[in-house]
């Protein structure tokens, strides 16, 4: 069990999160905030890359900086921009990996052969990374991530530059991966985690708004969303989530308390959740 | 070992490290291709000696009177008759008066100065009871082959091992940095420890490049002369100098060395200060991120102790001069008079062995702190 205790971070006069406490048991995780909120930050943290000003990260109730190497072993990282050697073959970058993780070299070869098969990359295991396209280094950045068995694996921004049949491959490996692990999915794209996560973490203000399940987060939203035709001027206390295109035309989904003229009452999605927090006319 | 190598590969992949490296020693085949005058004399001489021996006497005057005449023989035979007890009664006093006088800003340097020369006045009685004096060496070319090989050959070994050393160790250090993998290596087991197993990778590679360096110099220009007489000969000839501002003063080492000895440990001390040269690197390698502002400081660091030493003795600053001799780069400059008095570039006996060993302490010592600290930066 990870937990993060009261933790905050501070550059200075800047500060990045205010006191974050949360609890992850095995399951999968979505860190769900708008670019700058401070997701990448809390990730840094809980890999060690960062030292928060307060507070503390547990594993198994001991600090991770004091477990040091036993924390870093069991965990599995992959950056929002995931560097690479690229005069190197996804096998030979996955053994440089599996030497710094401690892996004995007979079982890193096996390891690595399965990953590669795992993440679709094994007719090209020995072609320059230099020759791979976003997606290809992508799931490189995935199978080592996974390289180590990690019971910890932290995803930040895993399906930047994905084309959309290798996003939906990815949520789908995610998901199999999932089984007794904990699995923290850092994105500002909801449809990443909208289907695989069971709890969405949300940051608003450098602070934690909620952690709830996707469906407790639309329930929020439960006869407060509803779908006009575009061109329909909005009333004041009416607010645009998204357009959109419907069967007649173009749709406006918007939030208001009371059904507006012209409005049909549709079911709230976690997009919309995301947009009714983040918006900006909040105080 | 196994990361080790891993480590090693990135660096000895490099291609531009053996295009420096061929450009190093184009540039030295280059400097003995343009320094051949006196061959045939220096190889001449070394037959000689590997016949009659290094020590000028009877035998040996008899002896060269025996062999082929030349225009060589003629010179060498001129040159020998001309040989006298040189240390017999040699005074230091004057040179020893010049240094005090010329430090004289400073009454602690003076007072060091005066004692260094009172201890170098028992190497001379010692060398005019072994009579070094009367070592051949290489005759009336010793000076110029031996500050060619020194001085001007070595010198370039050294600087080029350096330079080296120190790229090669930026480049290792800040290797993550460059292809953006920190985020990936420092968050596995080995982590943050990882820098420091590339700095052992950098120094062990750096002192492998700089004896490459050392050997292949080193073989082309023995090729060329024949030093095979001239070994045993004491570097302490009355044929061999130095020049220190201006003055001229027998060869003094601080014990006895046959040439052979004195090259071996001149590179070995040069191995030393590319070994502190990597360090200094490694310093500003691991406090400073982004490596090419990391080679700026280093050259910083490298180029403002030559330019203070220089205020310094300007200055009169005399204290401050010797406490920055000890930079790696100082050390550097002074290589062809190592293991002497050095004139106005030491206090004490043995200062460029105590100067590189001081060194190398104190950049341990730093980069330990700063490796520490990096254990607990964050990585933004």
């Amino acid at each position: 069990m990870l937990s993060v205790e009261h933790v905050t971070k501070r550059y200075g006069t800047f500060t990045a999160l205010e006191d974050i406490s949360l609890t992850f048991t095995p399951g999968v995780y979505g860190l769900l905030a708008p670019n700058g909120a401070g997701k990448t930050t809390l990730i840094k943290m809980l890999t060690t890359l960062l030292f928060p000003t307060q507070g503390q990260i547990l594993w198994k109730g001991e600090d991770i900086h004091a477990l040091g190497e036993t924390y870093r072993g069991l965990l599995g990282y992959l950056p929002q921009q995931f560097g690479y050697y690229p005069g190197y073959t996804p096998r030979q970058f996955l053994r440089y990996a599996a030497a710094l993780q401690g892996i004995p070299q007979k079982e890193a070869a096996g390891r690595i052969d399965r990953l590669l098969e795992l993440v679709g990359l094994a007719q090209v295991a020995d072609k320059k990374l230099r020759q791979f396209s976003g997606g290809m280094r992508q799931r490189t950045g995935i199978a080592l991530a996974m390289l180590n068995d990690p019971k910890l694996l932290i995803l930040d921004e895993p399906t930047a530059g994905l084309d959309p049949r290798e996003r939906v491959r990815f949520r789908n490996l995610i998901h199999s991966l999932a089984a007794q692990r904990i699995v923290i999915l850092s994105t500002h794209i909801v449809s990443d985690v909208e289907t695989i996560a069971g709890q969405i973490i949300l940051l608003r203000d450098h602070r934690l708004y909620c952690c709830d399940s996707p469906s407790s987060l639309c329930a929020r939203l439960a006869g407060k969303v509803f779908a006009l035709p575009a061109g329909v001027p909005l009333a004041p206390d009416q607010y645009l989530l998204s357009e959109g295109q419907g069967e007649a035309g173009a749709v406006l989904r918007v939030l208001c308390a009371r059904p507006p003229a012209q409005g049909v009452p549709v079911t709230p999605t976690l997009e919309d959740a995301f947009l009714a927090i983040y918006r900006e006319d909040l105080p | 070992m196994r990361l080790a190598a891993y480590e090693g590969r990135k660096l000895l992949t490099l291609p531009v490290l053996w295009v420096f490296l061929a450009l190093c020693l184009a540039f030295n085949g280059l400097l003995i291709g343009t320094n051949l005058d006196g061959r045939d004399f220096l190889n001449e001489t070394s037959s000689a000696a590997r016949v009659l021996g290094q020590r000028v006497d009877e035998g040996f005057s008899a002896g060269l009177a025996q062999r082929p005449a030349t225009e060589n023989r003629a010179v060498l035979q001129e040159a020998v008759q001309g040989m006298t007890n040189l240390y017999q009664d040699y005074d230091l006093t004057p040179l020893s008066d010049f240094y005090q006088d010329y430090v004289k800003n400073s009454p602690l340097a003076a007072r060091a100065m005066a004692q260094k020369y009172d201890r170098l006045a028992q190497r001379v009685d010692h060398l005019a009871q072994t009579g070094a004096d009367m070592d051949l060496y290489a005759g009336p070319v010793t000076y110029k082959s031996h500050q060619f090989l020194f001085r001007t050959l070595l010198r370039a070994v050294m600087g080029e091992g350096a330079i080296l050393g120190m790229l090669a160790t930026l480049y290792l250090l800040g290797y993550e940095n460059l292809h953006r993998t920190e985020s990936m290596a420092y968050t596995t087991r080995t982590g943050r420890r990882l820098l420091g197993r590339k700095l052992g990778v950098a120094v062990v590679l750096s002192l492998a490049l700089y004896l490459l360096l050392a050997l292949v110099t080193l073989g082309v220009y023995f090729a060329l002369w024949d030093y095979s007489g001239l070994w045993r000969a004491s570097v302490s000839s009355q044929f061999n100098y130095l020049v220190d501002l201006l003055i001229q003063r027998p060869f003094l080492t601080w014990t006895d060395f046959t040439l052979a000895g004195y090259l071996a440990a001149v590179l070995a001390l040069g191995g030393g200060v590319t070994g502190a040269c990597c360090l200094l690197a490694a310093l500003c390698g691991s406090l400073i991120r982004n490596t090419y502002l990391a080679a700026l400081a280093l050259m910083l660091l490298c180029l403002l102790p030559l330019a203070g030493a220089a205020a310094c003795a300007q200055g009169g600053l005399w204290m401050a001069f010797y406490l920055i001799s000890i930079h790696p780069a100082c050390l550097w400059l002074s290589c062809n008079a190592w293991f002497t008095e050095l004139g106005l570039n030491a206090l004490v006996p043995w200062q460029e062995t105590l100067g590189l060993t001081l060194a190398l302490l104190l950049l341990a010592a730093a980069l330990w702190l700063a490796l520490r600290h990096f254990q607990r930066k964050d990585m933004v």
